[in-house]
């Protein structure tokens, strides 16, 4: 059954009475599995009921969502909500700059982490561990820490304000990140592998694009969806390096929308907002899941 | 393949490795070096000049090609330390993130060990659930909570209310940072139980059968199997899970920032958000590196076990 349960051992039984006794505590455990199973289902209940709050209120009507008796299911479903968010230019703008600026981040961290892990997983060489070392001391720093000497950087790279710079700034934590798990991923491919193919007369570019690369294909969507998890949710230093209204992300048009007073209390149009800015990275972990849980623990409990 | 290869003549290959080996990694490792370089070192060297030097003029000289700076040794230091509003954002940093840490790992905890002992289709619904509450950005889901939690038409409130005895009608939230802050920690919690239950239920799966049954054919306990069992199968993995965790709550700020629409109240600041309005929504640059050191310090000492540990993993690779 499960690894935690009571061996149910068939061999034990002799006697009648320990017969009478097993299907005793079979017949317990049974009734105890039922208790568990709808203790796990109300678990689920509860852990749900946001994510469905959010949905049900994006489709009710303003007078339905302003009841002192709240609705548990939209009686009268509406898409006025997502109408008039989506009607908002200044909505598709910031999704469309949190969509450039989280592509931006993600591909130049995939890209410049693969060689970088590549080089540490593969290779001995000097430096090696003092770039290791350096590597996991970023990960630590506090990314809010840093926001004002980042900024301080952009602005003398006359790169403030733009979402360049934000993608820029960005590197700062999805660049260790995807050195760090891309290491594992590589790593775990056996060396044996590379040295066959040498044998077999491959060049190293060879082994490279033959070998290592098919291998650690799906480490490297795990590690770019993973990162794009990082990125479309960051808020702080968005908030901090682009100052324009037209030029913000989507997490800024969240805390904007729901901050001003024509929006204040529009809850259906914030959360019919909210549903379509967590949807790009609610569907990626839902396909990716089980990736996503391995590639985050990975690096921390392998050994 | 392993076998193939042992019965073939080695390749030369000390004479290859070096001539292809020695540059390649270097040229490898050089475009992280760059990117860590502008936006992680200078960063860092940069709080720390800010943090012992006072800004002459205006202090929005700083940008603009710096203005003119003089060095300052610890006076910013000195100057956060002596401020007793510093040590009570300290204090409250401490206990948010303690709080949060212990009832994500609690709950995560026991979800996991839930996780193992229900039926296949419970556990599918159980990880369905959690999965979700994991995807939602942490933003978005602390709008949801404020708004569940809202004064006026919060299902919170319309639910307390229906418990007998319990009157809730227009309760605020907000009002108290100490319940305003307990809103914050729940939206933490809820945002951080699915990644540790999810984890820890793998890491339980993982404990050999066997091992589990001997306990139990010895006579022991349930309560037993989980202490002297379960615990140290998973006492690396909680180890690492505890560590991040105290790096990601001690630095929680969109969940404290949303709640307050942008402004926490005073009775509202951790040490980020302490730093972020000091520092940056007032300006005092100086002061807000001299936070920044203060917080990356307190937060590396805390994990500096944690670190050790992976650089043994890091290196054995």
């Amino acid at each position: 059954m499960t690894a935690l349960a009571p061996p149910v051992t068939e061999a034990l039984v002799e006697a009648p009475a320990v017969a009478r006794a097993h299907t005793a505590r079979r017949l317990g455990r049974r009734r105890a599995t039922w208790g568990w199973n709808s203790l796990a289902l109300f678990l689920a209940a509860v852990f749900g009921f946001p994510v469905y709050w959010m949905l049900i209120t994006a489709f009710k009507t303003g007078s339905d969502i302003n009841r002192l008796t709240p609705q548990f299911w939209p009686h009268h479903p509406t898409l006025r909500g997502f109408r008039e968010v989506l009607s908002d230019p200044i909505f598709r703008d910031d999704l469309l700059n949190s969509l450039f600026v989280t592509l931006g981040a993600v591909v130049i961290s995939v890209v410049v982490g693969f060689f970088a892990a590549l080089a540490v997983a593969r290779f001995r060489f000097a430096g090696r561990r003092v770039f290791v070392v350096a590597v996991l001391i970023v990960q630590m720093v506090p990314l809010l820490a840093l926001t004002i000497p980042l900024s301080l950087l952009l602005d003398q790279l006359h790169l403030k304000n733009t979402l360049p710079g934000v993608v820029l700034a960005y590197l700062m934590f999805t660049t260790p990140y995807t050195v760090w798990t891309l290491r594992t991923f590589i790593a775990g491919i056996p060396r044996e592998l590379d040295e066959a193919a040498l044998v077999d007369g491959c060049t190293r570019g060879q082994v490279f694009t033959k070998i290592i690369l098919p291998l650690v294909a799906p480490g490297l969507v795990a590690t770019g969806v993973y990162a794009w998890i990082l990125a479309w949710n960051e808020f702080v230093l968005a908030n901090t390096l682009l100052l324009d209204n037209d030029r913000q992300t989507s997490m800024i048009y969240l805390l904007v929308f729901q901050s001003s007073p024509t929006h204040g209390a529009d809850y259906g149009g914030l959360m019919a907002a909210a549903t379509l800015t967590s949807l790009p990275v609610v569907l990626l972990f839902l396909v990716f899941q089980r990736r996503i849980a391995t590639g985050l623990t990975a690096g921390a409990v392998k050994g | 393949m392993a076998v193939v290869t042992s019965q073939l003549p080695r390749p030369a290959r000390p004479s290859r490795r070096p001539r292809a080996g020695r540059g390649l990694p270097y040229l490898l490792v050089l475009p992280a070096v760059v990117v860590l370089a502008v936006v992680a070192a200078w960063p860092v060297a940069k709080i720390v000049t800010l943090a012992f030097q006072k800004q002459e003029g205006g202090k929005y000289a700083l940008f603009h090609n710096g203005g003119s700076t003089s060095f300052a040794g610890f006076a910013n230091f000195t100057n956060v330390l002596q401020d007793s509003t510093f040590w009570s954002v300290v204090l409250r940093t401490v206990l948010f993130t303690a709080i949060c840490v212990g009832a994500s790992l609690a709950v995560g905890l026991g979800v996991a060990l839930l996780l193992n002992r229900v039926s296949p289709w419970a556990r599918v619904v159980l990880i369905g659930s959690l999965m979700f509450a994991w995807a939602v950005p942490s933003t978005v889901s602390t709008q949801v909570f404020y708004w569940l939690f809202s004064n006026q038409y919060g299902v919170v409130n319309y639910l307390l209310d229906k418990l007998p005895g319990v009157s809730m009608q227009g309760h605020d939230w907000f009002a108290d940072p100490h319940q305003g802050l307990s809103v914050v920690i729940l939206v933490v919690v809820w945002g951080a139980v699915p990644l540790l239950a999810i984890s820890l239920h793998a890491g339980i799966t993982q404990i050999p059968r066997e091992v589990v049954e001997a306990a139990y054919c010895d006579g022991a306990a349930p309560v037993q199997v989980f202490r002297h069992v379960l615990l140290p199968y998973l006492r690396p993995l909680l180890a690492v899970l505890t560590t991040l965790s105290v790096i990601w709550d001690f630095g929680v700020f969109n969940q404290i920032w949303f709640m307050r629409n942008g402004h926490p109240e005073p009775g509202y600041q951790t040490i980020g958000i302490y730093m972020y309005a000091n520092g940056i929504g007032s300006s005092h640059y100086n002061l807000g590196a001299t936070i920044a050191i203060l917080m990356m310090i307190g937060l590396l000492t805390v994990v500096i076990v944690y670190v050790r540990q992976l650089l043994t993993i890091g290196d054995e690779a």
